[in-house]
């Protein structure tokens, strides 16, 4: 299907509605209701109610927009109005004002809500902190609503004590230093996600949200009762200092 | 005459309402219901409809209008089906177009 232009210097008082993809880069006062791929260049303006497929922001909206797909500003869009999206993507130097709802994040929570069939070799439990298991540690850099201290009892809450996860735990059987539990992409619907779902007695569902860096593979490290968080790098020698080996 | 590739196009599955105006070039393939009014080159695909006045400062008409042409040069194609007045400098009609109404050439199409 042929892409729509809505030409530069042209302007729109009215409605457009139908299918196909369709470029703005004129001005269009009036809602655009579009089953298609809606970009609104530099040079657009879009003054009014926006629902498209997926849409590309490097002009100026104002209104309310409504897009079942991506919503990606460049840098240099603005966009001024309440926004629903699957999903949200917003370059530096584009500007948003107004609610964002991300209807995929929902989804997320919804699809996280059963159990987790994830290709995991086996099942483990979380146990008390005094035994094997240790405590669900997430990476320092990222922020995650699990404590980062490792060694903290109430890390866990009561009611998740006993409660069994899915994921492949080498610490239990033996003393490794360091045991990981690998959560395949496979799992997680957003893939800078990944969600371990502990269902137990008390609440019917605890989901913990781990925020897995874009550069690293997804891997949680569950460190044994003994491991202590790394120490610093010893510090550069100092300068115009000549160091000795062999002797004292 | 042809509409360079980055001039605009609403597409066939288009269905747009309103009054568009500006400075601009403009090719309508899909159905528009409103008041067509460009500084600049309009053609009115095969596929197209237009219900409501058009004008341009040259309209090229291969669809169907509903309503009156303007421009200071007008084309009505073979396929061209238009039932309004017609009023232009210059005139084209090719054997196979259907007119209903007046044509006036006298005054400056372009202007209103």
């Amino acid at each position: 299907m042929r892409t729509s232009v809505f030409p530069e210097g042209a302007r729109l008082v009215g409605e457009v509605r139908g299918a196909g993809d369709l470029v703005v880069r004129g001005t269009i006062e009036g809602s655009i209701d579009l089953d298609g791929a809606l970009t609104v260049e530099a040079s657009g303006q879009v003054k009014g109610e926006v629902r498209a497929r997926s849409m590309i922001l490097r002009g100026r909206v104002e209104g309310p927009v409504v897009v079942l797909e991506l919503l990606r500003l460049d840098a240099g869009a603005r966009l001024v109005g309440d926004v629903t999206a699957d999903r949200v993507s917003a370059a530096g130097g584009s500007l948003l004002s107004g609610r964002v709802r991300m209807t995929g994040a929902e989804r997320l929570k919804r699809t996280s809500g059963g159990t987790i069939t994830a290709p995991f070799t086996s099942s483990g439990t979380i146990a008390a902190p005094r035994s094997s298991s240790g405590t669900i540690a997430a990476p320092p850099s990222g922020d995650t609503s699990v404590a980062h201290e490792p060694a903290r009892p109430t890390a866990l809450p009561r009611e998740l004590l006993g409660a069994t996860f899915s994921a492949r735990e080498t610490s239990a059987p033996r003393p490794a230093p360091a045991a990981s539990a690998v959560l395949s992409p496979l799992m997680s619907v957003a893939p800078q996600h990944a969600v371990v779902t502990l269902p137990s007695p008390a609440s019917p569902v605890a989901a913990i949200t781990l925020p897995i860096p874009a550069s690293s593979p997804a891997a949680i490290t569950l460190p044994a009762p003994g491991d202590r968080p790394p120490k610093a790098p010893p510090a550069a020698p100092r300068l115009g200092r000549v160091q000795s080996r062999g002797r004292p | 005459m042809t509409i360079r590739s980055t001039d605009g196009v609403l597409g066939t599955s288009l269905l747009v309402r309103g009054t568009i105006s500006g400075a601009a070039d403009l090719r309508l393939d899909g159905r528009f219901e409103g008041e067509l009014a460009v500084d600049g080159r309009l053609v009115v695909g095969a596929a197209a409809t237009v219900a409501g006045p058009v004008r341009g400062v040259s309209v090229e008409v291969l669809g169907e209008v509903l309503g009156p042409v303007a421009g200071q040069e007008v084309l009505l194609r073979p396929s061209a089906r238009v039932e309004g007045d017609v009023r232009a400098l210059a005139l084209t009609i090719d054997d196979g177009a259907m007119l209903e109404g007046l044509i006036e050439m006298s005054g400056d199409g372009s202007a209103s």
